[in-house]
């Protein structure tokens, strides 16, 4: 048990100096701008670790419980308002008023979760897909008519670009183990199960309407957190920011990636941000759309469940490699 | 005296579907500590029993109570959780899952951590988890099939499925184990090791068992008691030696004048 516990803290160890290491790397290339002819800028890197929270919260919805999510950027929309909205009009120092408009952002996409939950998660079926479709398209139109709060169509600019690649990193990192380890406690357990048989689930003894809610108020909330650091990254959002079109790109990142795999995610949200830039820097931006849909062509004829199937990198068992794993339940991220 | 304690009782239960009457006016009950067997020919509504039972069908007439108190009306997941556990004609295992997961999924009501506790990996979490982890290693062990803990649920062959469905099932220490046709598909040897299994689960876990099987000899030998459903109507209910000889049994499932 002691040795157990032992080498657990070896990992996480590890794992947090990992992070660190990561971190030092990536703000060494940002700060002297090396790679910026390519244009991986420091807003590149943002934008990449905030597509990661936006695949892995959406994989929680429809890799792990197993229910389409047409309307991610539906959650993020409200989350970037709500946080832009207050850091515009609130006066107070950064370190207080940034992280209360993040979490308020968070908060607001899960009091819209709700709304959207509700009444569609207590039936069976694809019912959640048709609503979030909707309600992305709603959202929308709601941003665009509330001028007073929202400056309609034109959007909101002049947010204070709070947004330091730390806080988006170290934030996208917090999420992931999160997910993760939510992912691996008894909750995620019971939300896997829906997705495996919901009959079955439910003989088992699991609330699926309380489960199946629980696991999309979480996914609302991260991507309501990202909307905060994408409006406080860019300093400008307008409502068409966070169309249809954006919803279908996190999905794309999650179905290639692998539904139901966390590490796929970050793969898929990281390579789906690296290839656009890149076109765009060899000039063959107008081409992006034709190399996604071969690329998923190619994902679905050649790897049908993603690229990482339902495969989850783990630390420890790498370490592991040679000796025996030990028994369940000490992975690590 | 405990003996004879009513576990489940059915009451004039009956169900129709459009203008299908499936189930109609079914009386019996279910002493507790009984291995009690549910028979009939195939669409005789002995599965829509079941889900009646379990909450998975809404009776349109008639009550079911358990330890005397109605549980029709309450859901699926409230009724397991009160005590009764089930396993399907059709396995429906969690595929994707290894087999101890499945297992210790059925425990969640008894494991207590919140989110928090397991996103910061406190000591609760930790020996919360390790508890259900043994507890579900217990009873793959009991059933045989410890050393595929680790296996997906898919990959297993289909008489393991089978028993780690059966393991699913106890995990949430229920009273009544309702198993529908556990012997589907196994050949005669299996189907002796199964009957030793039930009676095992009967005698060390004190579960009592309701099942459906359509193989005689292990009905027979192993049920005290026995109801026979013939198109959702209750036409015998006795002994095995009762009901072998009772003619009308005989006509429902040979045909008769």
């Amino acid at each position: 048990m002691d040795k157990l516990r032992k080498k657990r803290l070896l990992n996480n160890g590890i794992a947090i100096v990992l992070v660190i290491v990561l971190y030092v790397l990536l703000e060494i290339l940002i700060r002297t701008e090396l790679l910026n002819p390519i244009g991986f800028t420091s807003d590149f890197f943002k934008k990449m670790f905030i597509n990661i929270i936006l695949a892995v919260s959406l994989n929680l919805v429809t890799g792990f419980l197993g229910q389409l999510s047409l309307g991610h950027a539906g959650f993020m929309s409200v989350g970037a308002y709500t946080a832009a909205l207050i850091t515009i009009h609130a006066d107070l120092p950064i370190y207080i008023e940034f992280p209360l408009a993040l979490l308020a952002g968070g908060l607001m996409a899960v009091v819209f979760g709700l709304i959207v939950g509700i009444p569609c998660l207590r039936l069976k079926g694809d019912y959640l897909a048709i609503l979030t479709l909707g309600f992305g398209e709603i959202i929308k139109v709601i941003m665009t008519n509330l001028k007073g709060l929202t400056n309609g169509a034109s959007g909101l600019n002049a947010i204070p670009s709070y947004s330091k690649f730390g806080y988006v990193y170290f934030i996208s990192i917090l999420t992931v183990y999160i997910i993760y380890k939510f992912i691996k406690s008894r909750h995620g357990r019971a939300v896997i199960s829906i997705r495996e048989n919901e009959i079955a689930a439910e003989s088992c003894g699991v609330n699926l309407t309380y489960y199946k809610l629980f696991a999309f108020l979480i996914a609302s909330f991260f991507a309501g957190i990202a909307g905060g650091l994408y409006a406080h990254n860019i300093g400008y959002i307008a409502p068409k920011t966070f169309d249809y079109n954006y919803s279908i790109e996190i999905l794309i990142m999650v179905v290639l990636g692998g539904m139901g795999s966390i590490t796929g995610s970050v793969v898929a949200a990281c390579a789906l941000t690296i290839i656009p830039q890149l076109l765009k820097y060899m000039n063959l931006g107008q081409y992006q759309m034709l190399l996604y849909s071969i690329i998923l062509i190619a994902i679905m004829l050649f790897r049908p469940y993603g690229l990482m199937g339902k495969y989850e990198f783990s630390l420890s068992k790498l370490l592991n490699k040679g000796k025996r794993a030990s028994q369940g339940g000490t992975e690590n991220e | 005296m405990n003996e004879s304690k009513k576990l489940l009782e059915i009451n004039e239960l009956s169900i129709s579907f459009g203008g299908l009457n499936a189930v109609t006016d079914v009386n019996f009950y279910i002493n507790s500590g009984e291995i009690f067997g549910l028979i009939g020919p195939n669409g005789a509504g002995k599965t829509t029993l079941f889900n009646m039972i379990t909450g998975v069908y809404l009776p349109t007439k008639g009550n079911v109570t358990f330890d005397g108190k109605v549980v029709s009306g309450k859901k699926t997941y409230q009724i397991n959780n009160i005590g009764i556990a089930r396993t399907f004609q059709n396995i429906r295992l969690f595929r994707e899952m290894s087999a101890i997961d499945n297992v210790m999924l059925a425990m969640n009501k008894e494991t207590n951590y919140n989110l928090l506790q397991c996103i910061f990996g406190t000591s609760k979490y930790v020996s919360e988890e390790k508890k259900i982890f043994d507890k579900a290693m217990k009873l793959l062990d009991f059933m045989g099939i410890a050393e595929f803990y680790n296996y997906k649920a898919m990959n297993l062959p289909y008489g393991q499925q089978r028993k780690l469905e059966i393991a699913r099932a106890l995990a949430s220490d229920p009273k009544l184990l309702l198993l529908d046709e556990p012997a589907a598909g196994m050949n005669p040897t299996e189907t002796a090791e199964l009957a030793d299994i039930v009676r095992k689960i009967r005698e060390k876990l004190n579960v009592t068992i309701l099942l459906i099987e359509h193989d005689m000899s292990f009905v027979m030998s192993l049920c005290e008691r026995i109801v026979v459903l013939d198109y959702g109507k209750l036409i015998a209910n006795g002994t095995p030696q009762e009901i072998k000889n009772n003619p009308k049994v005989i006509a429902a499932y040979l045909g008769g004048e």
